[in-house]
């Protein structure tokens, strides 16, 4: 470590160990990155086709079960990591339709809607699963009930 | 006989620590499956951090008040990892990933003024401690949100710009003590920190063992020596400081993973004086550290911990008492043995003078 | 040029950063709207406030037993100097002089057992003056608790027990110094009682230095081996300066107290001194030299900033960084100080 002669062989084994560190970071990254996924269970129309909702389903994302069975027009939030899940989805109703379905998720999308009805209906996993931006009109009445409540307040 | 006493008077910290506490535990009332929980779990959060103050001591520089520096890089990590939402485990080793670059400058840095200081590191780490406190701050208050990018608006404080007072780590809240679920007797065992635990142990074990850890502890002997012996001794003792440093930043994400929250600006303050309170409550001195010193510490310091509030409150009536009592103590075992330490050094050196004048003293 | 690096080297760069640093905080008054008399009247409030806790510095600085990290300990003293004298129910006057009474008698008190302690530790006393400082502040907490004061002003007055966190000394001795002989400049006051017994204070200090056992103290200090050899007890010199540095402490502490409104217990005075220290090393006092120069110029440059920052930054910047920036300056200057090599400033 301290010869004079070594230090070209320390140096690359410096970089090497950086690089290695770096590339771990990357990997950690991208099994660890979190999403949040909204299973939404409200009928859908996809190119004019009609999913209905079910009135019951038993839910769970990578081998873990929610809480509760979900009705309808429902929405439960789950948070995952890593890129690739494994949701699995029951009728509880008579016809016991049970899916089970792998799908990834782009790393840098933190927030995923799921559609339950579209996929329990096989429709093709680009219209099931989709970036979930909360909408601004959803927004914008909480914020004036908001500031309605304000002077109410003081 | 004589061996016994001599085991007394080397473990008089401990020895009187554990009476405190054999008075303290009646009176406090509190259950002992409790108490044992949570020394199970405090084992598991704090042991790292006080393992991180080993290095130094035996470099010779003392107590590494600096090891704040490297619960700040900690901290550092975390805050990212929050903001990225990386989530379990892969967040924590990112975290210390993070922190790593971080730790070995800040850790350089400290080595660097140490050796400027030397013969009063500890007071020099001590304030560099403050000084970088006022850096971290500057970063974490005003940096963060507006020079460096941070995605996550929940992290911010309402003016947009600057962490929150308190960061919610929800997403790697004890990832470690659940990872591996073991309950014995129903009490949780937080397998992994443990793992964690005995792996750095054996690193130090390791460590001393190499030739550098040689070269360390010869340079904590005697500089002098050591130097003419041709140990570079100034990269040796900067060496030591930045792996505490790397050391203190994953125990304080260890440690902020199991509490699942951090206060932003005053996490890490306190981390110094509890750690290098420990390692001396578990009969270390500024000289002489042991691992075993570590866990004996960690048992004794958080037993008092939790006993002396609920202690206070029963015999006097206050628990502010017990709270401020308690504080009493951590300050007052660093202030012990920074006495003992000196007035020991003071007396080999009159010694060693008395020797060297012993012949002229008559002449005079 | 030759000439200015020569004054940078003499004057130390850190204080020359400082020193125009406040210049430009100054000059930025008229330009931010904000009055240059105001500040200038709160600087000298600032000034009579703490100059007597820095200046409780240089007798331990010249005997050579460093920066008093452990002035908390005349801290405590000033305190109970304080709240005795409320207790006892003295106002005015006749309260703020047996409050200093009673704190002198504390701080010599301390002040010798603090010095005695300091005497089986030479070489170590900074450190070792903080945590014994910090130690002591918590077993006065404890007594803070139980002491048996009884004053309706001072007590919980329900559900509580022992002293309050914060006594406000309003109706007893607020202001007495600050108000003395005072006047308005440009509305503002100047506290002309604060600034006149800093001064006095500053002079008995000067003359003490001069005297007999002042010159051996500082012979103590610079050549321990020296004095010896002439005849003065070092152990003796020490804890002299180590009782003088206690009870001023004590004293400024109480100064601080009048002026400030309102006497803080329990952590208040944890980390009291740093911000003297901080401030008698930015006047260019070393580890093991300071003198009177040191005192007013710290005292004025740091205090300066303090007042400053937080006014410019506030009105330019709608910011408030002072917190950090003083943590910054302050404990930066200690660490200059404790970190480059022994030469002393004029």
């Amino acid at each position: 470590m301290t010869s004079r002669s070594s230090i070209p062989r320390s140096s690359i084994q410096r970089t090497g160990v950086v690089l290695a560190l770096i590339v771990f970071a990357a990997c950690l990254f991208y099994i660890g990155k979190g999403h949040v996924l909204f299973l939404d269970t409200n009928g859908i129309t996809i190119d004019g086709k009609e999913f209905r909702s079910y009135a019951s389903v038993t839910v769970s994302v990578d081998g873990k079960e929610l809480d509760s069975p979900m009705g309808r027009a429902e929405r439960a939030m789950v948070t995952v990591s890593g890129p690739r899940h494994k949701i699995v989805i029951a009728d509880d109703a008579g016809a016991g339709n049970k899916v089970e379905k792998t799908f990834t998720i782009p790393t840098f999308t933190g927030r995923v809607l799921v559609s339950i009805p579209a996929l329990l209906g096989g429709a093709p996993a680009e219209h099931w699963i989709a970036p979930f931006t909360p909408r601004p009109a959803e927004r914008a009445p909480a914020e004036k009930m908001q500031r309605y409540q304000d002077p109410g307040r003081e | 006989m004589k061996r016994l006493r001599l085991f007394f008077i080397e473990n008089a910290v401990v020895i009187l620590f554990v009476i405190l506490i054999s008075i303290a535990i009646p009176a406090s009332r509190l259950p002992g499956k409790f108490l044992l929980q949570e020394i199970l779990t405090r084992l598991g959060r704090s042991s790292f951090l006080v393992i991180a103050l080993l290095l130094p001591i035996m470099a010779g520089m003392g107590l590494n008040f600096g090891m704040v520096l490297g619960a700040m890089a900690g901290q550092i990590g975390l805050i990212f990892v929050m903001d990225w939402e990386i989530i379990g485990i892969p967040g924590l080793l990112l975290a210390m990933l993070i922190s790593l670059p971080i730790s070995i400058f800040l850790g350089w840095l400290c080595g660097s003024i140490m050796n400027r200081a030397k013969g009063r590191e500890m007071v020099t780490g001590f304030i560099l401690g403050f000084f970088m406190n006022g850096i971290y701050m500057l970063f974490a208050l005003y940096a963060m949100g507006s020079i460096i990018p941070v995605m996550n608006p929940e992290l911010l404080l309402s003016r947009g710009y600057g962490i929150r007072n308190v960061v919610d780590l929800i997403s790697v809240r004890q990832a470690l003590e659940t990872f591996i679920p073991l309950r014995v007797a129903g009490l949780n065992i937080p397998v992994l920190n443990y793992l964690l635990i005995a792996g750095v142990s054996v690193f130090i074990v390791w460590f001393r063992k190499t030739k550098f850890g040689q070269d360390m502890r010869a340079a904590g002997q005697d500089r002098a020596v050591a130097g003419a012996a041709g140990i570079a001794v100034d990269r040796t003792r900067i060496i030591a400081v930045i792996v505490s440093t790397v050391l203190a930043g994953f125990g304080q994400i260890i440690f902020l993973q199991n509490l699942g929250t951090i206060n932003t600006t005053n996490s890490h303050e306190q981390i110094g004086l509890f750690s290098i309170a420990t390692l001396l409550i578990g009969g270390a001195s500024v000289t002489k550290a042991s691992i075993p010193n570590a866990f004996v510490g960690v048992v004794l310091f958080h037993l008092l911990f939790l006993v002396a509030p609920m202690a206070g409150k029963n015999l006097i009536g206050s628990a502010m008492l017990g709270e401020y009592f308690r504080q009493f103590v951590s300050y007052g075992v660093i202030a012990v043995a920074l006495v003992l330490y000196e007035w020991k050094r003071l007396a080999q050196e009159e010694n060693s003078r008395s020797r060297l004048w012993g012949g002229k003293a008559d002449a005079l | 040029m030759e000439q200015i690096k020569r004054f940078i080297a003499d004057f130390g760069l850190p204080r020359v950063i400082i020193a125009v640093y406040l210049l430009g905080l100054f000059l930025m008054t008229p330009m931010v709207d904000v009055s240059l008399w105001g500040a200038l009247s709160d600087v000298f409030t600032r000034i009579g406030m703490n100059g007597i806790m820095v200046l409780a510095l240089i007798p331990m600085i010249q005997s050579g037993c460093g920066l008093n990290f452990g002035l908390s300990l005349g801290v405590i003293a000033g305190l109970l100097g304080a709240t005795f004298s409320i207790e006892m129910g003295y106002v005015g006057v006749w309260g703020f002089i047996f409050a200093i009474l009673v704190s002198q008698v504390f701080g010599a008190i301390f002040g010798f057992g603090y010095g005695t302690l300091l005497n089986c530790v030479k070489g170590g006393e900074m450190m070792i003056a903080t945590y014994v400082g910090f130690s002591s502040v918590m077993i006065m907490s404890i007594a803070w608790l139980v002491l048996p004061y009884k004053s309706p002003v001072m007590i919980w007055g329900y559900g509580g027990e022992g002293l309050r966190t914060t006594i406000s000394v309003e109706g007893f001795w607020r202001h007495i110094l600050d108000d003395f002989l005072s006047f308005p400049i440009a509305g503002y006051r100047f506290p002309t009682g604060a600034i006149l017994f800093f001064i006095l204070v500053s002079f008995v200090i000067w003359a003490f230095f001069h005297l007999k056992t002042g010159t051996a103290m500082t012979a103590v200090g610079s050549n321990p081996i020296y004095a010896r050899a002439s005849g003065i007890s070092v152990n003796r010199m020490r804890i002299i300066s180590v009782i003088i540095s206690t009870m001023l402490g004590a004293m400024g502490i109480i100064v601080y107290q009048q002026s400030f409104g309102f006497i803080q217990l329990y952590d208040g005075p944890l980390y009291m001194a740093f911000p003297a220290v901080a401030a008698i090393l930015i006047g260019g006092a070393g580890v093991n030299k300071a003198s009177l120069t040191n005192v007013f110029l710290g005292v004025t440059l740091y205090q300066g900033i303090l007042t400053m920052t937080p006014l410019i930054f506030n009105a330019v910047l709608k910011l408030d960084m002072s917190d950090v920036i003083r943590i910054i300056v302050s404990n930066g200057m200690i660490l200059y100080a404790l970190t480059r090599k022994m030469k002393v400033l004029k």
